[in-house]
């Protein structure tokens, strides 16, 4: 049984960077996050953070393989050309950048650019600890993200999931933790 | 925090602002006896209110006869709290559930396709039957150092014959089979109970054989009304999850509730049910006082529920140290993890074969 054509979004593709299993799981509809403080934290802290600024942008795009994809930007600075993602704490600080390089790459493969032509760029925002960090999306990210698209595709045709990363410091921060090892 | 409530008092349950309120009633509530019974409320408002924090609320029992309107079915909906309906009797009649709230469309094909191949739904259906077992021996065990002469030896005799049923189990080939395996285990293990009872309660609450609809005496009385607690206790740890409660493996989807809750409370009963009912029995404080008879049955008083209900709701809150979480778990989140392990039973039954709840302690 396959899923036909899945719709990969931001968030799954940090997912997968973190743990397979977890990506697997809530492309399932296996969900976890309602449980979680952690996550109704972050999600509050979105809600109430930059209330100025154009916020929860949709963008759409097909990957080089087929894959539909799809990103929803917590916000966006159009004037300056830069996508925000905004997140709680530097934990998992890789698969956030993996993230915003997503959004970046859907804005590559629809052609869009700034008006003078150059490329947008991300920012990581934690409000929480008053930082900020740029990301941008080079040549060797754009290959990265095409394999990691389509290793999501492969694992979501997948019958039984991958595996438990077993990490037990790790898992018991994931809002997966009981369903993983209940 | 969010807790279960229990509510006991009649009245009317309504919305207020965005908070719950109970406006009680006065007056004696009576079972169907008024003939042009029309439905509406069978006592006055007497004024006195109770607001209640809706945020607080995991789950409503309502064991009063409670008048609600659609704005509150709405309001409960959107706060995601299932509502559970007793009778006058303390019948569990009915569940007001919000729309589903976690939906996986995979999941429950799966869950259906184990339903469906008579292999795999024997083996769900084993396990559940050899973890009730498992947990009933556990009981059994616990209680058995302080017998002596006679009762020793009943017991004694017992857990040979448990041994059989136990070796019965893998040799069981179809539903039947092992539902009659289920039925001597739990025969069987009753027969034990007025020895564990001590020979002072047992005088004082009879008991030979296991008699529901309507339940015959005081023990089965106690037995039918802490299943049902424990039946919704664990139907609301499901309805937290993606599983359909309708598809079942050891009892027949369909037949009576929502299956998958008996199935899973099966593995849970002895633990938390028997148990309470022994300890309720042997301090005292439920007696004879807490029962009353009428239509040929034997029910528990309203004070009787009380003492119940207040029990169950302090004995689901107890933690042990779980063994391979390395942190302590509550019994009712016990009931939730055995809810992920059918998930993950159901995703992939060769890497991760479910094993009902084995009592460690």
């Amino acid at each position: 049984m396959t899923i036909l054509n899945p719709r990969i979004g931001g968030m799954l593709v940090g997912y997968y960077r973190l743990c397979p299993r977890k990506a697997w799981l809530s492309m399932r509809g296996l969900w976890m996050e309602q449980e979680s403080d952690a996550v109704a934290l972050g999600r509050l802290l979105d809600d109430h953070s930059y209330d100025r600024d154009e916020k929860h942008l949709t963008i759409d795009a097909e990957a080089p393989d087929g894959t539909e994809l799809v990103g929803k930007v917590d916000r966006t600075n159009l004037k300056n050309g830069v996508l925000h993602e905004t997140k709680k704490g530097r934990a998992c600080e890789d698969s956030h950048r993996w993230q915003v390089r997503f959004y970046l790459w859907l804005l590559y493969l629809n052609g869009v650019t700034r008006s003078n032509g150059h490329p947008f760029t991300g920012q990581l925002d934690y409000p929480l600890l008053r930082r900020t960090e740029p990301v941008t999306l080079d040549a060797e990210h754009i290959t990265e993200l095409a394999t990691t698209v389509s290793a999501i595709r492969a694992i979501a045709d997948q019958e039984t999931p991958p595996p438990r990363l077993g990490k037990r410091s790790f898992c018991t921060k994931c809002a997966f933790e009981e369903l993983c090892y209940g | 925090m969010k807790r279960p409530h229990y509510l006991f008092s009649s009245g009317r349950l309504r919305r207020q602002h965005n908070t719950l309120c109970l406006e009680r009633t006065t007056g004696e509530r009576l079972p169907d006896d008024a003939p042009d019974d029309e439905g509406l409320p069978s006592a006055e408002a007497d004024g006195a209110r109770s607001p209640f924090p809706v945020e607080a609320v995991d789950s409503l029992y309502l064991f009063g006869e409670i008048d609600i309107n659609s704005k509150l079915v709405t309001f409960l909906g959107q706060q995601g709290i299932p509502t559970f309906f007793y009778d006058y009797y303390g019948n569990y009649t009915a569940t007001l559930f919000p729309r589903e709230g976690q939906l996986s469309g995979r999941l429950r094909v799966d869950q259906a396709r184990h339903y469906l191949s008579g292999k795999r739904r024997l083996v769900l259906a084993r396990a559940f039957v050899e973890a009730a077992l498992f947990n009933i021996e556990r009981v059994i065990k616990y209680y058995q150092p302080r017998l002596v002469g006679e009762e020793q030896a009943a017991v004694q005799a017992t857990l040979v014959e448990l041994k059989k049923d136990r070796e019965a189990l893998p040799l069981t080939v179809d539903i039947h089979t092992l539902m009659a395996v289920e039925g001597r285990i739990r025969d069987r293990y009753y027969r034990l109970w007025p020895h564990f009872l001590g020979p002072e309660v047992a005088a004082r609450f009879p008991f030979n054989k296991r008699e529901r609809r309507p339940p015959s005496n005081e023990l089965n009385a106690l037995i039918s009304f802490g299943n049902s607690l424990c039946y919704s206790t664990v139907l609301r740890q499901i309805y937290r999850t993606a599983l359909d409660p309708t598809i079942a493996y050891l009892h027949e989807p369909g037949d009576r509730r929502f299956s998958l809750a008996l199935d899973l409370a099966e593995v849970f009963k002895p633990l938390l049910v028997d148990r309470m009912i022994f300890r309720l029995l042997k301090t005292g404080e439920l007696n004879p006082k807490h029962f009353e008879k009428y239509l040929g049955g034997c029910y528990l008083t309203e004070a009787g529920r009380k003492i119940v209900v207040s029990h169950w709701d302090e004995r689901l809150s107890q933690t042990v140290q779980h063994r391979t979480m390395n942190k302590k778990v509550s019994y009712e989140r016990l009931m939730r993890h055995e809810c992920y392990k059918l998930v993950r039973h159901l995703c992939d039954p060769v890497g991760d074969l479910y094993q009902g709840f084995h009592m460690w302690w």
